[in-house]
């Protein structure tokens, strides 16, 4: 082969660092299955939730997973408090939002199911919330589901409480200010 | 390649448990491990991804390892494992064509040039990530990571002759892109 070729090679795939995030990510993984680890997991309850999730996102689909339309909450409010409280009313999901690092838009319902709008600057994040039938993952700790890209989105999905939630932001950034959602700033 | 002393010892921490060890054998190869995964995906949220389910699969097979074997063999072959599943999975974002289209296209040859110039590693990175898995896995651990013939044929459980004839064919597509586009000529 010719000289140029590996030499651009070389130069052009050299290694480069991980990104400081990179023990964050493997931190949660190993959160995630710890979490799991004392759980009779049955295929079943697995199956039964991955099918929640796919019918809970899609229930609010009919347009890109982020888009401007997220913009269009049913229930407008930027208060934390009133969301809750709207939300709680028309499903009976208790959502433990706090101000946090975001900016809050209002909040939908579709039926049993709700969904809260917010920004992380100038980019939308959406939270899905629905009731969770799999009574194993009952408890106070998250049980994460799943974590990748979605229709152009990153999606977190995890149990937690009785409820089913996804949270669906642009960025690993955003994802990790969205977690101030629940969480606080 | 043999472990040292330190390597050993952390390893074998790993294996009974401890955690700050784990966070040491972290440190020690996350380069490696997220350079091969950025390279092979070609996207830095897809390394993210094979990088995070290297270390948790490695944390959670440590104990299977045997110290008489190159961990770092056994370590390549963990992430190329996750590249290869991760391509399995179409989660790669392609947008090569788009761009070459976009070459191909433009106005004059002045714009042409400008655009040739000012492109980067992302012209590379991308033709290397036309190439099939089985091509592109050898391109990086050839180039990437510098390893030899025989080292990547343990890894990828082939003789070294098939990594030769797959490096081969992988160099004249390359040769042919890249002298498209960049003029990587002899």
């Amino acid at each position: 082969m010719n000289a140029n070729l590996e030499q651009t090679l070389i130069r052009e795939l050299r290694p480069v660092a991980a990104p400081r995030a990179l023990w964050d990510r493997v931190e949660l993984g190993q959160a995630a299955k710890r979490d799991r680890s004392g759980i009779y997991l049955s295929w079943a309850l697995v199956g039964l939730a991955a099918a929640l999730m796919v019918a809970t996102v899609l229930n609010f689909r009919g347009q890109p997973l982020i888009s401007a339309k997220t913009y269009s909450p049913q229930f407008r409010s930027s208060d934390a408090v009133e969301i809750r409280g709207w939300v709680r009313a028309n499903t009976g999901l208790d959502v433990p939002l706090h101000q946090g690092a975001v900016q809050l838009i209002g909040a939908s319902v579709k039926g049993e199911s709700a969904e809260v709008v917010c920004k992380v600057g100038d980019r939308p994040v959406r939270l899905v919330i629905a009731k969770a039938q799999t009574a194993p993952f009952d408890g106070s700790r998250h049980h994460v589901l799943r974590s990748n890209w979605f229709r152009g989105g990153r999606v977190l999905s995890w149990i937690m409480s009785g409820q089913f939630y996804t949270l669906a932001c642009l960025t690993p950034g955003d994802l990790r200010a969205a977690c101030t959602l629940c969480h606080g700033g | 390649m043999v472990l040292t002393g330190q390597d050993r010892g952390l390893i074998e921490a790993c294996q009974r448990g401890e955690y700050d060890a784990f966070r040491a054998l972290f440190e020690a190869y996350q380069d490696r491990v997220y350079s091969i995964a950025l390279r092979y995906s070609g996207d830095p949220a897809a390394a993210m991804d094979i990088a995070q389910d290297t270390f948790l699969k490695l944390l959670s097979s440590i104990r299977e390892f045997r110290a008489e074997s190159s961990f770092e063999s056994w370590l390549y072959r963990i992430v190329v494992n996750r590249c290869l599943d991760q391509q399995r999975k179409g989660r790669r974002i392609a947008q090569f064509f788009e761009e070459l289209l976009d070459v191909a296209t433009a106005p004059d040859e002045s714009v042409l040039n400008k655009i040739l110039r000012d492109e980067t590693a992302g012209d590379v990175q991308r033709i290397v990530a036309q190439l099939p898995p089985e091509q592109r896995i050898v391109v990086i651990l050839r180039y990437t990571e510098g390893l030899g013939y025989e080292e990547i044929a343990r890894i990828l459980n082939c003789s070294a002759g098939t990594v030769a004839s797959r490096l081969n064919r992988a160099h004249k597509v390359l040769e042919q892109k890249l002298a498209h586009l960049r003029g990587v000529q002899a």
